[in-house]
């Protein structure tokens, strides 16, 4: 009697340790939030890259040229951290697939829940969604979603003009608005063979932060040389020529520029 | 080990990019043709009695500046600095909302009885300083110093060499019941320092500086005869060089300064005659049965330029001394007169009469490229600047019935009135003074 009574106290003892130990093995399940239905949900390997490559790209031209080292080591981290977040997004769709699997089935979209949502807010992961006014999300994270996917078409636009040239337009353009700003100096009436090359250093803006001549047809020791180059670089640091009119989005093909002042037009 | 690899592969990356980067070039080919923007500050000083001095300097500088039709000057009311303010350096923002593109500073120190003059001149748009000199004069010569300020601020931002410290010669015309007075008078660019050379008694004509402007030739018709006489500027003493009875027109100096080149009748021929100052040896130039007149040697000595009749209407020829070899220069309609070479020695300025009209003109040196700059009922007898960039002439103004002198810009812009007294004409400018 008393070995089946020690026998049962064993056995509950057990259970109770088996049920309590469980918590501590098993991590605790996941609560699964009111089902939100998402149009869209590309929450793929590539998508995720290209985007978050898109937004750095833009907030690089913002500030100006960021140095490519930096950048680079952000995108490594980026990476791993990436990798990290489609795993856990990957497990916990999996999860919500079971729970959900004929809502899923219904609407042939894929679904994230609202955990997934926070896990992927602070890691900077981009979700499009029409329906983000109907998320339980705050407003702030709101907005910075809804920018993001305002941002992400012109990006890849931008991406694309980067690799167009500068076309004869954008150069006529680039040329009139030089051509205000010089005034040729009266020596030069009578003086040819007066050409002054003028490196050019420019930032987003189309501001010239730097400006040093290049080369002179003849020796600065000359005066009219002295004046003619003088002239050139008064033009391009001048208030009228600052910013020059070129497309934002080629900057990096203008980002130098080598402008060649020559006056042998104006003497014939 | 994966971040080194990762490093590594940005790195090649970058240079890959760097020496593949192609740098945008163009080309700009015209520009604007406009007065550069001056800001002429008075000077600096600490000292009350050099205030007066201060303040002429600064008008003669505005005006010599402003009267080159390449500066435009501003009026000190619209200054943001003051003077003591712009000691050491200006704030160059502070002269940006006035376009202004060329700051002039200085300061005024007063040694003894002599001032020390230190003058700064400060690129506006490139936020640097572009000049500073430094002077020493009496008080007695602030006139000059300020023409000599004004050119090297002139030659600085032009590039041009400067032609404020010259001066003018000109006949003055003064009309006294109902009778003209002709006296040569000479005077600064601007109009200030008349002197006059002669007295007035006798008959008065074409001055002509020597290259060196130590001395003056002239015309006199002392006795009714035309005789030539050279005048010293400095010691004031006058030399007799010869009476010319039958000379068709006044002398000019070579560029050595030891001959003078005129026109001789002899018989009725008017030809080209070379008188060396020196030992009084007349050479004859040209020897024919035409009219050649007006000569006038070009800065190298080597060639002359005339108006001969040889071909029917007064046109312009040119001759290589050393060959004798004569070229018509001129081919247009009207007659062609008083031909003068530019002292950078590329182009030719002259009188036309065409259609009752005058007109002053320039062509280069080979008589290609003719442009007439000005016009009137009668515009005449041109004379180049120092640096054969304006020309001065005479203009009859029939309205106020008088001569008055004229300069213009070579381009043909910037036509101007030099103010004097009376009447005046047949100009000449005189080289730059030796500093």
């Amino acid at each position: 009697m008393k070995k089946s009574i020690l026998i049962s106290l064993v056995m509950h003892i057990v259970v109770v340790l088996f049920f309590v130990g469980i918590n501590f093995i098993y991590p605790k399940k996941i609560e699964v939030p009111p089902r939100v239905i998402l149009d869209v949900a590309i929450i793929t390997d590539k998508g995720i890259k290209a985007k978050k490559a898109d937004i750095k790209k833009q907030k690089k031209q913002k500030i100006k040229a960021v140095k490519k080292n930096i950048k680079h080591k952000k995108i490594v981290k980026k990476k791993t951290v990436k990798k990290k977040i489609i795993k856990k997004t990957k497990l916990k769709l999996n999860a919500q697939k079971k729970i959900k699997s004929k809502t899923i089935k219904q609407t042939k979209n894929k679904t994230i829940s609202k955990k997934v949502l926070k896990d992927l807010k602070p890691k900077k992961t981009v979700v499009s969604d029409s329906n983000t006014k109907k998320n339980t999300f705050t407003k702030k994270k709101e907005s910075k979603i809804i920018n993001k996917v305002k941002y992400s078409p012109n990006k890849s636009k931008i991406t694309q003009d980067l690799n167009q040239k500068i076309t004869k337009d954008d150069l006529l353009i680039l040329r009139n608005q030089i051509k205000q700003c010089w005034k040729v100096p009266a020596g030069i009436t009578n003086a040819s063979n007066l050409i002054t090359k003028v490196k050019v250093e420019l930032i987003p803006t189309g501001k010239v932060i730097n400006a040093e001549i290049y080369q002179t047809s003849i020796s600065l020791s000359n005066h009219f040389m002295k004046a003619m180059s003088e002239s050139a670089l008064r033009a391009i640091l001048s208030d009228l020529c600052n910013p020059l009119k070129l497309p934002k989005e080629k900057y990096k093909q203008w980002k130098n520029i080598i402008i060649t002042f020559d006056p042998k037009q104006m003497l014939n | 080990m994966k971040k080194l690899y990762l490093s590594i592969i940005t790195l090649c990356s970058l240079i890959f990019n760097i020496s593949h980067s192609e740098t945008l070039e163009i080309s700009i080919t015209e520009g604007e043709v406009r007065k550069t923007n001056i800001a002429i500050s008075e000077f600096y000083s600490s000292n009350d009695k050099t205030a007066d001095i201060i303040k002429k300097i600064n008008v003669v500088m505005n005006n010599n500046l402003m009267s080159s039709g390449l500066f435009q000057t501003f009026d000190k009311q619209a200054f943001m600095q003051k003077p003591n303010e712009m000691r050491f350096r200006p704030k160059f923002a502070d002269w940006r909302p006035l376009n202004i593109e060329i700051l002039v500073t200085g300061k005024v120190i007063l040694v003894d009885d002599k001032f020390k003059i230190e003058m700064y001149v400060w690129d506006i748009i490139r936020q640097k300083q572009i000049l500073s000199k430094r002077y020493m004069i009496s008080g007695n010569s602030w006139r000059r110093l300020s023409h000599l300020m004004s050119d090297d601020i002139y030659t600085r931002v032009t590039g041009e060499t400067g032609y404020f410290d010259s001066r003018i010669l000109f006949v003055s015309e003064q009309r006294k019941n109902n009778h003209r007075i002709k006296k040569i008078a000479i005077m600064d660019l601007d109009g200030a320092n008349i002197k006059y050379i002669t007295n007035g008694r006798y008959i008065a004509l074409t001055p002509r500086f020597s290259p060196d402007r130590e001395h003056i030739a002239y015309m006199s018709y002392k006795k009714g005869i035309p005789s030539i006489y050279l005048h010293n500027i400095r010691n004031g003493q006058v030399k007799f060089l010869g009476k010319f009875k039958n000379m068709t027109y006044a002398p000019r100096f070579s560029p050595d300064g030891k001959k003078l080149i005129f026109s001789y009748a002899v018989s009725g021929r008017s030809n080209i005659w070379v008188m060396n100052i020196i030992s009084g040896k007349f050479t004859q130039i040209t020897n024919n049965t035409y009219i050649d007149t007006s000569p006038a040697y070009s800065p190298d000595g080597k060639n002359i330029v005339f108006t001969s009749n040889r071909n029917g209407s007064p046109q312009i020829y040119s001759m290589e001394l050393s060959s004798g070899k004569v070229k018509r220069l001129t081919i247009g309609d009207g007659s062609y007169t008083t031909p003068v070479v530019s002292p950078r020695g590329d182009l030719i300025a002259f009188t036309k009469q065409s259609n009752g009209k005058f007109y002053i003109g320039v062509m280069n040196v080979d008589g290609t490229g003719e442009r007439l700059i000005s016009n009137s009922f009668l515009d005449e007898g041109p004379s180049f600047s120092p640096n054969g960039r304006t020309l001065i002439f005479f203009r009859n103004d029939i309205e106020l019935g008088k001569t008055k002198l004229m300069t213009i810009d070579i381009t043909g812009y910037n036509l101007r009135e030099i103010k004097t007294p009376y009447g005046a004409s047949d100009p000449n400018w005189s080289s730059l003074n030796k500093r």
